[in-house]
């Protein structure tokens, strides 16, 4: 029932109808696979998918099947079928850590706080750009932000080229993970300090969701005895550790926790190495952040 | 993998929009080839798309299910034939090509669900029990009592506007949709109207009920706020 409240609210004087959508809906995922900002170009697509769960579905279906088929990654349909029949659960199957990133400790004492109300969130929002669609490319790298399209199409491009070679189990991970991006109301996009340039980390955030995604590319792999430790920052300068997690040979990591609500007074987040098993408090120097960290 | 006119095998991915124009208007082996690849992604995109509904699937045997795949792309990659000339370059032409078949699957899928469903009948049956269940989701153990009593007032209003001040279509459209999950084109078909019109209808309504809670006074903030709690 609060997902009819937040419908209500979301409700604009204005809102594109069904067929408005269905024209724009193909060159709209074909943006947010080229990492293009769909959301910032075309706000008034974005409104009527959170509106309407005909076209959400028909958008999922498509930016997963596209992506997939960008990293030439299309499972086979015989274990698609198996899955169906088997009433293979993906969901739970995306909680699990990924391979090559084993360990992730969630520290127990999180303050439980109520998560950030959807109608405070950062989303993109104002009148539809009417630019015809030739010229999307063009606007779209001159435009500021548009980070829900950019960062869910970057990072699904990230997770699927890591994991390139995935087995089927694998490959229903990502299907999952994808679902979970699509579905993001936030994303927080770290950025790689002095320490470590090239690294970068998006945070995603649920839609009535304690999960977190936090995906990981290019930080730069640690010896066995140590770890990367994420942490946070309140405005009231309260800092609290997430967790500690491994990175792959590449420098990437796709790990899923599902801490309570996160404070909704983020000021930082941002990642140091650490000794195996984590530090009460950061001892290194941050190698990737965002906010008031970076 | 697909093989050309040369014989050679080569990815499907590697057809450029042109290619699978010209291959889909084209005769003999290259386009007996592009159907083909065609229909071998699209059954990919249509199980995919059952595997997101796979909840409404799990009933049906293996066998079914791939049968109502097979159709499915096979009538997908008809439509796209049969409009072929209406793809106009500005995407990629699989991505149109999807766009198709997941609306093809959806629909085969809706018709299956929702075939002998009555909406007058769902509609009355809400209007009976609906006061009853929205008064079971009024939450005794929320810990603010405030908030409880701010939930109370919202519920209260809703049920308010939805009897009393929506027409008779925007209350058969709002309930059948939002309280009973039913796809606004099963709705649209039970109404004699198309879903664009139930989108319109649906919207006219939220837009009602949105400046009526504007009217309690309460920002956007806190009613999110109590109802996440």
């Amino acid at each position: 029932m609060d997902r009819l409240i937040q419908r209500i609210l979301a409700t604009e004087d204005e809102e594109f109808d069904c067929e408005q959508v269905a024209e724009l809906i193909v060159g709209y995922v074909d943006m947010q696979v080229a990492g293009e900002a769909a959301t910032q170009l075309l706000p008034k697509v974005k409104q009527h998918i959170g509106q309407c769960d005909a076209c959400a579905d028909l958008y999922e279906t498509l930016l997963e099947v596209v992506l997939l088929e960008e990293k030439q990654a299309l499972p086979d349909v015989d274990d698609l079928l198996d899955e169906i029949v088997a009433g293979d659960v993906v969901d739970s199957a995306a909680a699990r850590p990924m391979t090559g990133a084993p360990s992730l400790t969630i520290l127990p004492d999180l303050p439980d706080e109520r998560p950030e109300p959807a109608g405070d969130r950062d989303q993109p929002s104002g009148a539809l750009i009417p630019i015809p669609l030739t010229r999307w490319t063009w606007v779209a790298r001159h435009a500021v932000w548009g980070w829900l399209a950019a960062a869910a199409a970057l990072i699904a491009v990230v997770i699927l080229g890591a994991w390139g070679q995935s087995q089927a189990s694998e490959a229903a991970r990502l299907r999952a993970d994808l679902e979970f991006i699509a579905r993001a109301e936030r994303v927080i996009w770290m950025h790689g300090t002095e320490y470590d340039p090239d690294a970068t980390g998006h945070v995603f955030m649920g839609n009535g969701d304690d999960r977190v995604l936090l995906v990981i590319d290019s930080l730069n792999p640690l010896p066995d005895d140590r770890v990367y430790q994420l942490w946070v920052t309140t405005e009231t300068e309260d800092m609290l550790s997430v967790g500690t997690f491994s990175v792959g040979a590449e420098g990437e990591g796709r790990i899923w926790t599902e801490l309570r609500p996160l404070p909704s007074n983020l000021a930082s987040m941002f990642i140091t190495p650490e000794p195996t098993g984590g530090s009460a408090h950061p001892t290194s120097d941050v190698v990737c952040a965002w906010g008031d960290r970076l | 993998m697909a093989r050309d006119d040369t014989g050679e095998a080569r990815q499907r991915t590697e057809r450029t929009n042109q290619e699978w124009i010209r291959d889909l208007q084209g005769h003999g082996s290259a386009f007996a080839a592009a159907v083909r690849d065609l229909r071998e992604y699209l059954l990919k995109a249509v199980f995919l798309y059952y595997h997101r509904r796979r909840s409404d699937l799990s009933h049906l045997a293996r066998d079914e299910l791939a049968q109502m795949a097979d159709d499915a792309a096979q009538d997908a990659v008809l439509k796209i034939l049969d409009k072929l000339d209406t793809f106009r370059g500005d995407s990629k032409f699989t991505t149109w090509a999807y766009r198709v078949a997941i609306n093809q699957a959806a629909g085969d899928l809706r018709r299956r669900m929702w075939d002998n469903v009555s909406l007058e009948a769902m509609t009355e049956a809400a209007e009976d029990t609906l006061p009853p269940l929205l008064a079971t989701l009024e939450d005794p153990t929320a810990r603010d009592p405030d908030q409880r009593i701010t939930r109370d007032q919202i519920w209260a209003l809703i049920w308010q506007v939805i009897e009393n001040e929506f027409t008779e279509r925007q209350r058969a459209v709002f309930v059948s949709q939002y309280f009973n999950g039913v796809p606004p084109d099963v709705i649209a078909e039970q109404l004699g109207t198309n879903r664009n019109n139930i989108y319109k209808i649906s919207h006219d309504a939220r837009v009602k009920l949105k400046q009526r809670l504007e009217g309690l006074g309460f920002s956007d903030t806190e009613i999110l706020a109590t109802f996440q709690e």
